[in-house]
């Protein structure tokens, strides 16, 4: 076992990132805690209300030239950054790892995720184009263009902590547009380290601000006037009842992805072996700590007999068994494990609370995550490893809420169309996959499934930079989506100009 | 020993740039390359490795032997891996041949070195 060099050496205090200025808090510090080894690494301040409000007077003084600054020099902007990330490619994942556990290849993924966002803002000049259409009526042209709006706000939730802000900052600053940005208090490190770059990159003070704290930052950027947009990653109760809610209130444009419970249905002419492999990546890739992650796994019995779909069945079960058990659980930074720990202590205990709700429902616990396998000699405050229920109905709490966590619940569907009914049973509606040789079901599952990502023989339906990370039912709420051309929507205003000359 | 003293000092940058390469590829396509669960099967390392211990005893020929097979063995290696990730992103096997045609390249020149150095 070795252990990469962690760059996090001495305990960080952190600053909010302000008007180009690194700005100590008044506010009070909390812990920044590395889930593997339970060490201290950093202190990151509870900012109060007042200095969000500077962060937006800095925002909203430099949005005037900002947003004079030609396309083509803000994208220059990115390019630079994305020279300093791709220079700093390994710090920045390997800090990734030490603040929320995640392994260091899954932290390498991530950052890479983040610099894709970034290059697929730089081609913001063609990106940001209007359209126009000339002799609408005798000698009158018509044509569309878009402007950036002001100060945008982006609330970052825990499990992505590099990679989701790049969601959406990049596409904000490249239309000229100027941010806050407030990253998890559990995860804040990552883009403090971004902060550094952007001075370098050539963002002038102001354009893009990083504001650390909790719930007191979050309801001031929602109600703040003079914010014109929220995005925001995070649960469904907060993003629905809060988010949403309290943009509608205030009149702000909104992107709120939130909440997930996805199903994979394996048809029993998919490749068992590959699905079994993709579906490990799916369930237990981040620690099961994401939106996109397997949760449910449905075999279909589709066109076989009760005897064969037994089989069938039993053959997944014991696949799936076998690939999670040699699951090496332990340290992100050794090079050689497969997951990490959760990301916190209080995230464990929920999840444990859900293998016990699965047990007291009646589901058969096949893989006991709780029996501890850590590779290294680290404290298992935070380890879990990867828990797999059979014979799991819809109806059950682990079939149907999200747990966030390693643990996979496998369930019985004798046709297609049961199979689908159960994923349209759930409330949520963020991803969803097929394995399957079969185009005739892929084409059917695409079709019919109430899902904003779909897979076909894909684990992680997970978007690139220049396509919408899409979202239904309980899992998005708003109207556009983050990365790709509608994010570029968002963070635009259609004006329409009609012209004659006389 | 100029002659081998230049050669091994150009084979150390490019060393370097190579190394350049495939961590550059392998951060840019590490996203593509692990969420399909990608491994290398069927290689045994063993089939690549080469003894290179040097010792006060071994001649500057021997020396040389042992870094032609190195190179031999190495240019094999990246061949093997660039024909088994073909299923990848193109850029991936793409360094890999790269890398085993600079590898390649050296073993030419070792050879050479090593036929005019026998012949002194």
């Amino acid at each position: 076992m070795t252990i990469l060099e962690e760059p996090i050496k001495k305990v960080l205090t952190l600053r909010n990132y302000t008007g180009g200025q690194w700005v100590e808090s008044d506010g009070d510090l909390v812990d920044v805690v590395n889930p593997a080894t339970c060490k201290l690494i950093a202190r990151v301040p509870i900012s109060t209300r007042d200095e969000v409000d500077a962060a937006v007077v800095a925002s909203k003084e430099a949005f005037p030239e900002w947003r004079r600054t030609p396309p083509l020099a803000r994208a220059r902007c990115l390019f630079r950054l994305k020279e300093l990330m791709e220079e700093r490619f390994e710090e920045l994942s390997r800090i990734q790892t030490m603040e929320h556990g995640k392994t260091i290849d899954e932290s390498r993924g991530e950052t890479r995720r983040g610099i894709e966002n970034v290059e697929a803002a730089t081609g913001i000049p063609s990106l940001m184009m209007g359209y126009n259409l000339e002799d609408i009526a005798a000698g009158i042209d018509e044509y569309v263009i878009r402007q950036p709006l002001g100060v945008f706000g982006i609330i970052a939730p825990f499990n992505f902590p590099f990679m989701v802000p790049l969601w959406y900052a990049p596409y904000a600053v490249a239309t000229g547009n100027c941010i806050v940005t407030k990253p998890s208090p559990h995860v804040p490190i990552s883009q403090m380290k971004l902060g550094e770059m952007l001075d370098e990159a050539g963002f002038p003070p102001g354009v893009w601000n990083v504001v650390h704290g909790g719930a007191t930052v979050a309801s001031r950027m929602l109600d703040h006037p003079d914010i014109e947009g929220i995005c925001f990653v995070g649960s469904t109760a907060v993003g629905r009842d809060i988010i949403y809610k309290r943009c509608g209130e205030t009149g702000k444009k909104v992107i709120a992805q939130c909440g997930a419970k996805n199903f994979l249905i394996v048809m029993p002419d998919a490749d068992l072996e590959r699905t079994i492999a993709a579906c490990m990546t799916s369930f237990y890739g981040n620690t099961g700590q994401r939106c996109l992650s397997g949760a449910n796994l449905i075999a279909v019995g589709e066109g076989l007999n009760q005897q064969q779909y037994n089989a069938f069945y039993k053959r997944v079960v014991d696949v799936f068994v076998d690939a999670a058990s040699n699951i090496r659980v332990g340290y992100g930074l050794d090079e050689s494990v497969h997951i990490g720990p959760l990301q916190n202590k209080d995230r464990k205990e929920r999840v444990l609370g859900f293998i016990e709700k699965g047990i007291e429902d009646g589901a058969k616990l096949r893989l006991d995550g709780r029996i501890m396998k850590i590779v290294g000699d680290w404290p298992d405050t935070c380890f879990l490893n990867p828990t797999v229920f059979t014979d799991v109905t819809p109806d059950m709490t682990i079939g149907r809420e999200e747990i966030f966590g390693p643990v996979a619940s496998i369930m019985k569907a004798k046709s297609f169309d049961e199979a689908v009914e159960m994923i349209h049973s759930n409330p949520y509606g963020n991803a969803a996959s097929i394995f399957t040789s079969s185009g005739k079901w892929a084409r059917e599952f695409q079709y019919r499934v109430q899902c904003g990502n779909i897979g076909i023989n894909i684990g992680i339906a997970a978007p690139m930079a220049f396509f919408p990370f899409s979202g239904m039912k309980d899992s998005f709420f708003g109207t556009l989506h983050g990365q790709g051309r509608e994010v570029i929507r968002f963070f635009t205003e259609s004006k329409v100009i009609i012209q004659r000359w006389f | 020993m100029e002659n081998y003293k230049e050669t091994f000092l150009l084979f150390a940058k490019e060393g370097e740039r190579n190394k350049k390469l495939l961590t550059r590829t392998y951060q840019e396509t590490i996203t593509d390359a692990l969420e399909a669960c990608f491994s290398f099967k069927g290689m045994n390392l063993n089939d690549y490795a080469v003894q290179t211990a040097l010792t006060e005893k071994t001649s500057p020929l021997d020396a040389l032997k042992m870094a032609i097979e190195l190179e031999h063995k190495a240019a094999r290696f990246y061949l093997d891996v660039a024909e088994r990730s073909r299923s990848l992103l193109a850029t991936i096997p793409y360094a890999f041949r790269k890398v085993a045609r600079k590898r390649n390249d050296r073993k030419i020149k070792l050879k050479s070195l090593h036929k005019s150095k026998s012949r002194t």
